[in-house]
C-alpha cells in the first residue's frame, strides 16, 4: 500500500513529466510550425517566381509559343480548374501551349507550365489534357525544383539568396544566378526529374483529377498512346528522355489508382468539349 | 485516499483531452470538398474554402478524418495543411524590368550574330537558343487572364 505522502509525489512527478510532455510537443509545434513558415515565407516564394520566370523565358527562348488564343485560354480554364485544388494556393499558375511537335510538357517553379502542340495532338479528350497538367501542377506543389537547387530568398549560396542576387549590381552574382537557370534548364529540358519526382507527380496528379471531377484513368489512357510515339521519337532525335520509362509509371499507376479506390471512379472524360479546341 | 486517486485521474486527463483537443489543419487549395468517406466519388458533406480551419480527428493514409460545423468527414491530405494558407502571389513587376533589360542585352547580342549571319525572323531571334530568353512572349502567358465567374461555371461544367 502507497503511503500519503508517496502518492502525493507520485501525483506531482505524473503531472510534472506530463506537462513537459505537452510543453514539448507545443514546442515541437511551434518548431514545425516556424519551419513551414521558415520554408514557405514570402521572400522564398518571390525567389521561386523569379527563378521560374527566368527559367520560363528560357524556354520560350527554345521553342516558340503557339499563338492561338481560344486554344490559350481552354487551357487556361482546364489548368486553373485543377489548380484551385492544388496546394499551394499562393501561386498564380500560367499554362501555354509550345509550338514545337514532339510530345512533352515542361513545368518551371512559380507556376509555369508549358505543353507541346504534338502533346495536344496525342490527346484525345478534355480528362487526358487534365492529367498532363495536373502531373506539371504537382511538380510545382511537391517544390521538386525548388528543393533541388535550394531556392531562397534570403541565403548567400550559390543557388539561393536569389533577393540579393537579383538586385545586386555585381557581375559574379548574376554569373552565380544564370549558372543556377542554366542548370535547372537543363535539368527540365534533358535529363528530366528524379524518377522519384515524376512517380510522386503521377500520384498527385490522379488525386487533382479527381478532386477537380476528372477521369482519373486518364493518365493511363494517354501515357500508353504515347508510349510508342515517344520512343520513336527518341530514337530520331538522339535525346534521352526525360521521364522514367513508361511501362513503369503505367505500373505505379495502376497500382496508386487501385490502393486509391481511383480505378473505380466513373467521372467524365470531356470529348466533345476538347473536341472543338483539337489541334489536327 | 480516494481524493488523492480522483486527484491523479484528473491531473491525467487534462493533459491528455489537452492532446486531442487542439489539433487543426487549414484549407490550402481554393476549393475543397469534405466526403463521408476517404474515397473519391463518396458523397460530399460540406465544401470548404482556402483558410478556413478544420478540427484534425485522425490521420488515415492520404485522408484526415476532419469535423467541420459539426459534421465528421474526410479530406485528402493534400488539400489541408498544419498552417495556414498564404495569400496569393502575383507578378512582381520591379523585377520583370530587370530581367527584362537582361534578355534585352543577351537578345540583342542574338540579333547582331544573326544579322551577320543573314539569318531571318525565326530563325534570328533563336539562333544560339541556348541563352535565349523570350520575355515578350511570356508577358503575353502571364496577361493570359481568366474571369473568376467564367473559371467557377467550367469548373461546375466538368461533372456536368
Amino acid at each position: 500500500m502507497i503511503q500519503r505522502p508517496a502518492l502525493t509525489t507520485l501525483v506531482l512527478t505524473i503531472s510534472l513529466l506530463f506537462s513537459s510532455a505537452i510543453q514539448a510537443d507545443e514546442n515541437f509545434r511551434s518548431r514545425a510550425h516556424h519551419e513551414n513558415s521558415n520554408t514557405d515565407i514570402s521572400e522564398d516564394i518571390d525567389a521561386e517566381i523569379r527563378f521560374g520566370k527566368t527559367i520560363a523565358a528560357r524556354i520560350l527562348g527554345q521553342f516558340p509559343l503557339y499563338e492561338n488564343e481560344k486554344l490559350a485560354h481552354y487551357i487556361n480554364l482546364v489548368g486553373k480548374s485543377l489548380a484551385l485544388y492544388a496546394s499551394r494556393d499562393e501561386i498564380d499558375y500560367h499554362f501555354a501551349v509550345l509550338d514545337a511537335d514532339f510530345i512533352n510538357a515542361y513545368s518551371a517553379p512559380g507556376g509555369y507550365i508549358f505543353v507541346t502542340k504534338g502533346a495536344i495532338k496525342a490527346m484525345r479528350d478534355e480528362s487526358e489534357l487534365a492529367a498532363v497538367l495536373a502531373h506539371e501542377i504537382a511538380h510545382i506543389t511537391e517544390k521538386h525544383i525548388v528543393k533541388e537547387f535550394k531556392i531562397k530568398g534570403k541565403e548567400k549560396s550559390a543557388t539561393s539568396g536569389i533577393s540579393q542576387i537579383l538586385g545586386s549590381s555585381q557581375s559574379s552574382a548574376q554569373v552565380l544566378f544564370t549558372q543556377a537557370v542554366d542548370n535547372a534548364v537543363n535539368k527540365l529540358m534533358k535529363e528530366g526529374f528524379k524518377q522519384n519526382d515524376e512517380f510522386e507527380s503521377d500520384k498527385v496528379a490522379l488525386t487533382l483529377l479527381a478532386a477537380t471531377g476528372y477521369d482519373p484513368k486518364a493518365m493511363y489512357r494517354y501515357l500508353k498512346r504515347i508510349q510508342k510515339l515517344t520512343i520513336q521519337e527518341e530514337k530520331k532525335s538522339g535525346q534521352k528522355p526525360t521521364h522514367p520509362p513508361t511501362s513503369k509509371r503505367l505500373k505505379t499507376l495502376n497500382r496508386i489508382a487501385k490502393n486509391d479506390g481511383l480505378n473505380k471512379l466513373k467521372l467524365p472524360k470531356g470529348k466533345k468539349r476538347f473536341a472543338k479546341y483539337a489541334i489536327k | 485516499m480516494k481524493k488523492l486517486t480522483f486527484l491523479l485521474a484528473f491531473l491525467i486527463s487534462i493533459p491528455l483531452t489537452t492532446f486531442a483537443a487542439d489539433e487543426y489543419l487549414y484549407v490550402m487549395s481554393a476549393r475543397a470538398k469534405i466526403l463521408s468517406s476517404p474515397v473519391f466519388g463518396s458523397k460530399t458533406l460540406d465544401n470548404v474554402m482556402k483558410g478556413q480551419k478544420v478540427t484534425n480527428l485522425e490521420k488515415q493514409a492520404n485522408w484526415f478524418k476532419v469535423k467541420h460545423n459539426g459534421q465528421v468527414g474526410y479530406m485528402s491530405r493534400l488539400a489541408v495543411s498544419n498552417h495556414p494558407p498564404l495569400k496569393r502571389k502575383r507578378r512582381i513587376a520591379s523585377e520583370d524590368s530587370k530581367l527584362l533589360n537582361n534578355s534585352r542585352k543577351r537578345a540583342s547580342t542574338v540579333s547582331t550574330t544573326a544579322a551577320v549571319r543573314g539569318l531571318k525572323n525565326i530563325d534570328r531571334s533563336r539562333v544560339n537558343n541556348k541563352d535565349v530568353m523570350d520575355y515578350v512572349s511570356l508577358e503575353k502567358i502571364e496577361r493570359q487572364t481568366v474571369n473568376q465567374d467564367e473559371l467557377y461555371s467550367f469548373m461546375d461544367s466538368i461533372s456536368n
